[in-house]
C-alpha cells in the first residue's frame, strides 16, 4: 500500500483517476441498498418536480423519477455501455491491427486502406444514421453494439503501429530462429510487450464509448426507456428543466458525468504514464 | 507530379462522398418493416387525434410522391442524382420544404459559433500551451494546467449545461438560451445584433472553454519534445534571442502536428457544436438535428448528417492540399 | 595544467592567445553524486593555430566545447575556472553578453549538422538570422552580399540559400554549418566532432574547407574528435583527454614521436599505418564511471606500465620541451615511457625474431599526406 501511494505521488493523475471512481463507488453502493433501482429509477415512482430534500436526495424529476436512483442506475448502465463497446472495439481492432502489422501484404494493404478511409468520416455522424434507424427497438445492448462498430477503427490504427516497431525487434527474430511458430510468438512473445500499452488503450477505448453513447443518448436516439445518463440529460432539455428552474435535475447528471471523465482521462494518462515511463517529468 | 498527387487527393474524396450517400441509402432501407411514411403518419395522426381510413390511400399517394414505389436501384441512381444537385429530398415534417432550405436557414447560426469557438480556442490554446512549456516564460501559467485538464476531459455540452446553471440561472447575467429574444423579429439593426451576440456569448464561450485545453496541452507537448532537438541547442549556440528562438524555431515547427491535429479533431468538434446548440435551445444545424430526430423526420436528419459529412470532407481536403505550404518537408510527390 | 604552446613557428614569444582557459572544472550533479566531467583542463590557443581535443566517449571533450560557449544545462555548471577570449572573460560575462559573444567571438561547428539545421525555414534565413542578430546595422543587401560571399567561401553555391536543409546532402550541411560559423569572423572556432556522421571522402572535403578558410581568416580552430588518424593530419597540437582530466598535450609530431602517457602512445598504436604490418592493440577495458574513479591516477586500471606509485598518488603535470606536457609518474622515472617502450620492443623481438619489423606503428603525420 505504502508503495503504491510513493508511486500515485510521482504520478498524480493515476491517483486522481482512482478518486474519482472511489467516490462514484461509494455514492453508488450506498444508492444499490438504499433503492429499488428497477422502480425508483423509472417515471411514477415519486411525485414529479420536488427539489432535494432528506426524503429525495437528489429531488425527482418530471416525470416522477427519484433522481438518486436514476443517477445510480444510470451510472451502472452508461459504464455498461462504455465498458463493453470499448472491450468489443479494443478486442477487434487489436485483432486486426495485430493481422495487418504481423502478416503484412495485400492483407495489411486492405485493412489499412479501410481504416483510413471510415476514419475521415466523422463517426458520430453514421452512428445517428444508424440509430436513427433503429430508433424504435433501441436498446442498452442495441446501443453498445452500434457504437462497437465503429469503435475499432483507432485501435486498430495504434495496435498495428505498436506491432510494426515490434516486429523487427531482435528478440522476435531470435524466436523466429529458434523454431518458434507463428502462434507461439504471437501469444508468448509480442503479447506480453503489448500488454501495457493494451491497458492504456482500452481506458481511451471506454472513454470514447461512454462519450458517443451519452451524445448519441442526448440527441434523443438512446433507448427511451432506460435511466442512463445520457437520456436524462435528453429529458432535461426536452423538458427545458432549466428553464423552469429545476436545476438539481440538470446538474446531477451533469456532476457524475464530468466525474466520471475527469476520472477516466486522468486514468487514462496515468497509465499511460505507467506504460511509458519517462525519467524527466516535464510538470 | 504535383498534379497527381492533387488530382489523386480528389478523387479520393469523391469515392468517400459517394461512400457516404451510399451508406446514407442503404442503412436505413435495411431496417426491414420499416415505412417511415406510415409511421409518419401514424404519428401525425395521433397527435391530431383522428384515425383515418383512407390512411392506406395516404400512404400510397405519399409513396408515388417521394418515390419509393420504384425498384431500388432506380431510385438509388435518382438518389444520387439529386444528391448531386444538392437536392437532399424534403422534409416529411415539415412537408414540402426542402431539407436543403432548413440547412440554409440553420446553417449561418452554426457557422457563426462553430468558427468563432474554433478559431479562437485554437489561438488560445496553441498560445498558451507553447508559453507553458517554455523555460523563460512566466511561471505562473503552469497553475493552469490542471483546469485546463479538467475542461478538456469533459464534452462541450455539459460544460454548457453548468454554464447556463451558474451564469443563467443563478447570475442572470447571460439568457438561458435560443438565437434571439423571444418574440423579437430578426433584423439587421445594431440593436438586434448585440442581442444576437448576447445570446451567442454562452454557447460559444462552452465551446472554447473545452477545446482550449486541448488544444494547449498538445501544444505543450509538441514543445517539450521540439526543446530536446538539435536545433534548438544550435539556435542558442547561433547566440539568438530567446524571443527569436521561441518564435523562429520552437513554435514554428510545433505548428505543423499542431495543425494536422486541428483538421483530425474537426469531426469530434463538429459533433460537439450540435448538442451545444441542442442544449442552448439555438437554432442552428444541431438543434435542427435534434428535433428531426424526436420528430421522426428521417429526410432531414440523413440529410443533414450527409451535409455534415460533406462539409467536412471539402475542409479536409483543402486542409491536406495546404498542408505542404506549410511544412516545406512533405511536397506534392509523396502521397 | 597549462601548456603555452610557443616554440610553435610562426608564433612570435609574448603573442597572447586568442584562447585561454585556465583551471575549468565542469560538475554534473545527478541523483548519484556529483560528477566531475571536467576537472582543471587549461591550455592556451594562439592565433591561426590549430588544436585537438581527443579522447574515448565519456573523457569530458564535448563537455569542454558546451563549457565554452556556457551552454551548460543543469544538473550541470561550470564550477571553476576561466575562459578567455581574447580580453574578454566569457565565463564573468552576463547571460546576455555571452549571447552576444556565440559566434561573434567564439563560433561553432556543431556535430550533427543533419539536425542542427532548423527544417522549416531556408539556408538563407539561417545565415541570415545571426547576421541579423550580430550585426543589426547591415543592411538588407549587405547582409544577402555577405550570405552569398560566405556561401561561397565554404564552396557551396548561391543557389543553395534558396533551398531547404532536408534538400541538402550532409556534406553539404556540414559545409553550411561552416559558413555559419564564420559569418561573424570569429577568433576562435570550436568544431565539435564535424565529421563523425560523414563518409571518408566527404569527410576529407569538409576538413579542407575548415582548414583552408581557418588559413585564409587566421582563426584559431579547436577539433574535437576521437578519430587520431583525422587529427594527425590536421593539428598542429593535440591534447588528449580521459576521464575528465587532461592526460597530455603537445605538438602534434612531438606527440606523435615520443608520446609520455601510455594513455597517448596506446591511442596512437591502435592506429593501423600503410605498408605496416604487426599486432594492433586496442585499449583493454572501459573508461571508468566517473562517479566512482579508481584511487591515484585515473587511468591505472587499464595501463600496460602501471607501477606501485600509481594507485596512491595522482601525477602531476611535468612540462617538457616545446609545450609538451604530461601527468604520468612515469616521466619520473629515468628514460620515461619512451624507454620503457623500448625495452618492451626489444624483448619482443628476441622472442620472436621472425617480426622483427617496426612493432608498434608510428602513424606519424608526415606519413600519410595530411591536410595541408
Amino acid at each position: 500500500m505504502k508503495g503504491f501511494l510513493n508511486y500515485v505521488r510521482r504520478n498524480p493523475n493515476l491517483g486522481i483517476g482512482f478518486l474519482m471512481f472511489a467516490i462514484l463507488f461509494v455514492f453508488c453502493t450506498i444508492g444499490y441498498f438504499r433503492y429499488d433501482l428497477a422502480k425508483a429509477a423509472y417515471p411514477l415512482a415519486a411525485p414529479a418536480n420536488k427539489p432535494p430534500s432528506w426524503q429525495y436526495p437528489l429531488g425527482t424529476d418530471s416525470q416522477g423519477r427519484e433522481l438518486y436512483a436514476v443517477i445510480v442506475a444510470g451510472t451502472f448502465l452508461t459504464l455498461r455501455i462504455g465498458v463493453t463497446a470499448g472491450l468489443i472495439g479494443l478486442a477487434t481492432g487489436t485483432v486486426l491491427g495485430f493481422i495487418a502489422a504481423y502478416f503484412r501484404g495485400w492483407v495489411d494493404v486492405v485493412i489499412k486502406s479501410l481504416v483510413d478511409i471510415l476514419l475521415t468520416i466523422p463517426g458520430l455522424m453514421v452512428l445517428i444514421i444508424i440509430a436513427s434507424a433503429t430508433k424504435q427497438a433501441m436498446s442498452i445492448t442495441l446501443l453498445a453494439l452500434i457504437i462497437a462498430s465503429l469503435a475499432w477503427m483507432g485501435p486498430t490504427r495504434s495496435i498495428r503501429a505498436q506491432v510494426l516497431s515490434l516486429r523487427e525487434r531482435p528478440f522476435l527474430q531470435a524466436a523466429r530462429l529458434s523454431g518458434m511458430n507463428s502462434i507461439e510468438i504471437i501469444f508468448l512473445e509480442l503479447m506480453p510487450n503489448l500488454l501495457p500499452y493494451l491497458a492504456a488503450s482500452l481506458v481511451g477505448s471506454v472513454t470514447g464509448g461512454i462519450f458517443a453513447s451519452i451524445g448519441l443518448e442526448a440527441f434523443g436516439l438512446g433507448a427511451m426507456r432506460e435511466p442512463t445518463l445520457g437520456m436524462t440529460i435528453y429529458w432535461v432539455i426536452y423538458y427545458s428543466a432549466l428553464l423552469k428552474g429545476m436545476w438539481w435535475w440538470a446538474m446531477a447528471p451533469v456532476s457524475v458525468i464530468i466525474i466520471i471523465f475527469v476520472g477516466l482521462f486522468s486514468l487514462g494518462a496515468g497509465l499511460d504514464e505507467l506504460a511509458n515511463p519517462r525519467t524527466r517529468r516535464v510538470l | 507530379m504535383r498534379t497527381g498527387y492533387v488530382v489523386q487527393r480528389i478523387l479520393l474524396f469523391f469515392a468517400i462522398m459517394w461512400l457516404a450517400a451510399t451508406i446514407n441509402f442503404v442503412l436505413p432501407r435495411l431496417a426491414t418493416g420499416r415505412d417511415p411514411i406510415r409511421e409518419q403518419l401514424i404519428a401525425q395522426s395521433m397527435r391530431g387525434g383522428f384515425m383515418s381510413q383512407s390512411m392506406e390511400v395516404m400512404v400510397q399517394e405519399y409513396r408515388v410522391k417521394f418515390g419509393l414505389d420504384e425498384p431500388l436501384p432506380k431510385q438509388y441512381v435518382n438518389y444520387l442524382w439529386n444528391t448531386i444537385r444538392f437536392d437532399l429530398g424534403k422534409s416529411l415534417t415539415n412537408y414540402p420544404k426542402a431539407v436543403m432550405n432548413l440547412i440554409g436557414e440553420a446553417l449561418p447560426w452554426t457557422l457563426g459559433i462553430v468558427s468563432f469557438a474554433i478559431v479562437t480556442s485554437f489561438t488560445l490554446g496553441t498560445i498558451l500551451g507553447a508559453l507553458i512549456a517554455w523555460p523563460r516564460a512566466p511561471g505562473f501559467l503552469k497553475y493552469t494546467v490542471p483546469f485546463l485538464l479538467t475542461f478538456s476531459a469533459v464534452p462541450f455540452y455539459i460544460l454548457g449545461l453548468i454554464l447556463i446553471y451558474f451564469f443563467a440561472f443563478q447570475l442572470k447575467w447571460f439568457p438561458i438560451g435560443g438565437g434571439y429574444p423571444i418574440g423579437t423579429v430578426p433584423s439587421f439593426t445594431f440593436g438586434f445584433v448585440t442581442k444576437l451576440v448576447y445570446h451567442a456569448m454562452l454557447p460559444s464561450l462552452s465551446m472554447i472553454l473545452a477545446s482550449t485545453g486541448g488544444w494547449a496541452l498538445g501544444m505543450r507537448g509538441m514543445m517539450v519534445t521540439i526543446q530536446g532537438e538539435d536545433y534548438m541547442n544550435y539556435a542558442e549556440a547561433k547566440g539568438l534571442p530567446d524571443s527569436r528562438i521561441f518564435f523562429g524555431y520552437a513554435v514554428r515547427n510545433a505548428m505543423l502536428p499542431q495543425t494536422t491535429g486541428l483538421a483530425l479533431s474537426l469531426g469530434q468538434l463538429i459533433a460537439g457544436a450540435g448538442l451545444v446548440e441542442v442544449v442552448f435551445g439555438y437554432p442552428g444545424i444541431g438543434s435542427l438535428l435534434g428535433q428531426s430526430i424526436t420528430q421522426f423526420d428521417y429526410t432531414t436528419i440523413y440529410g443533414i448528417v450527409f451535409f455534415l459529412i460533406v462539409t467536412l470532407g471539402i475542409v479536409l481536403l483543402v486542409l491536406d492540399l495546404l498542408y505542404p505550404l506549410i511544412d516545406p518537408r512533405i511536397n506534392y510527390e509523396q502521397a | 595544467m597549462s601548456a603555452d604552446s610557443t616554440g610553435r613557428s610562426g608564433v612570435a614569444s609574448g603573442t597572447k592567445p586568442v584562447l585561454s582557459v585556465k583551471d575549468l572544472c565542469v560538475d554534473y550533479y545527478t541523483d548519484a553524486g556529483r560528477l566531475r566531467a571536467c576537472d582543471n583542463v587549461s591550455f592556451n590557443l594562439y592565433p591561426g593555430q590549430r588544436l585537438g581535443l581527443v579522447g574515448e566517449s565519456g573523457s569530458g571533450k564535448s563537455t569542454i566545447a558546451l563549457a565554452l560557449m556556457r551552454m551548460i544545462k543543469p544538473p550541470g555548471r561550470i564550477s571553476g575556472g576561466r575562459v578567455m577570449v581574447g580580453d574578454d572573460d566569457l565565463t564573468a560575462m552576463s547571460d546576455n553578453e555571452m549571447r552576444s559573444a556565440r559566434m561573434r567571438l567564439i563560433g561553432m561547428v556543431p556535430q550533427a549538422a543533419m539536425s542542427a539545421l532548423n527544417p522549416v525555414i531556408r539556408i538563407r534565413a539561417q545565415i541570415q538570422d545571426v547576421l541579423q542578430v550580430h550585426e543589426p546595422n547591415l543592411t538588407y543587401s549587405q547582409v544577402q552580399a555577405r550570405i552569398i560571399e560566405v556561401l561561397e567561401a565554404v564552396e557551396l553555391r548561391p543557389e543553395v540559400a534558396n533551398l531547404y536543409p532536408h534538400e541538402l546532402s550532409g556534406g553539404m550541411k556540414q559545409r553550411v554549418c561552416i559558413a555559419i560559423a564564420v559569418a561573424l569572423r570569429p577568433k576562435v572556432i570550436i568544431a565539435d566532432e564535424p565529421t563523425s556522421a560523414l563518409d571518408v571522402i566527404v569527410q576529407r572535403q569538409v576538413m579542407e574547407t575548415i582548414g583552408r578558410l581557418q588559413r585564409e581568416m587566421n582563426i584559431a580552430v579547436v577539433l574535437i574528435g576521437h578519430d587520431m588518424g583525422l587529427m594527425a593530419q590536421f593539428v598542429d597540437h593535440l591534447a588528449v583527454m580521459y576521464a575528465g582530466k587532461l592526460a597530455e598535450i603537445g605538438p602534434t609530431p612531438t606527440l606523435f614521436a615520443k608520446p609520455n602517457h601510455p594513455y597517448t602512445h596506446m591511442l596512437i598504436s591502435s592506429l593501423p599505418t600503410l605498408g605496416q604490418k604487426g599486432v594492433f592493440r586496442g585499449i583493454p577495458g572501459i573508461t571508468p564511471s566517473l562517479l566512482a574513479l579508481p584511487t591515484g591516477c585515473y587511468f591505472r586500471t587499464r595501463c600496460p606500465y602501471v607501477m606501485d606509485v600509481c594507485s596512491s598518488e595522482a601525477p602531476t603535470q611535468v612540462a617538457f620541451d616545446g609545450g609538451h606536457v604530461a601527468s604520468c609518474h612515469l616521466s619520473s622515472v629515468p628514460g620515461g615511457l619512451t624507454g620503457r617502450v623500448e625495452a618492451e620492443r626489444d624483448a619482443e623481438a628476441r622472442l620472436n625474431p621472425a617480426n622483427a619489423e617496426k612493432g608498434t606503428g608510428e602513424a606519424g603525420p608526415n606519413k600519410t599526406g595530411g591536410f595541408s
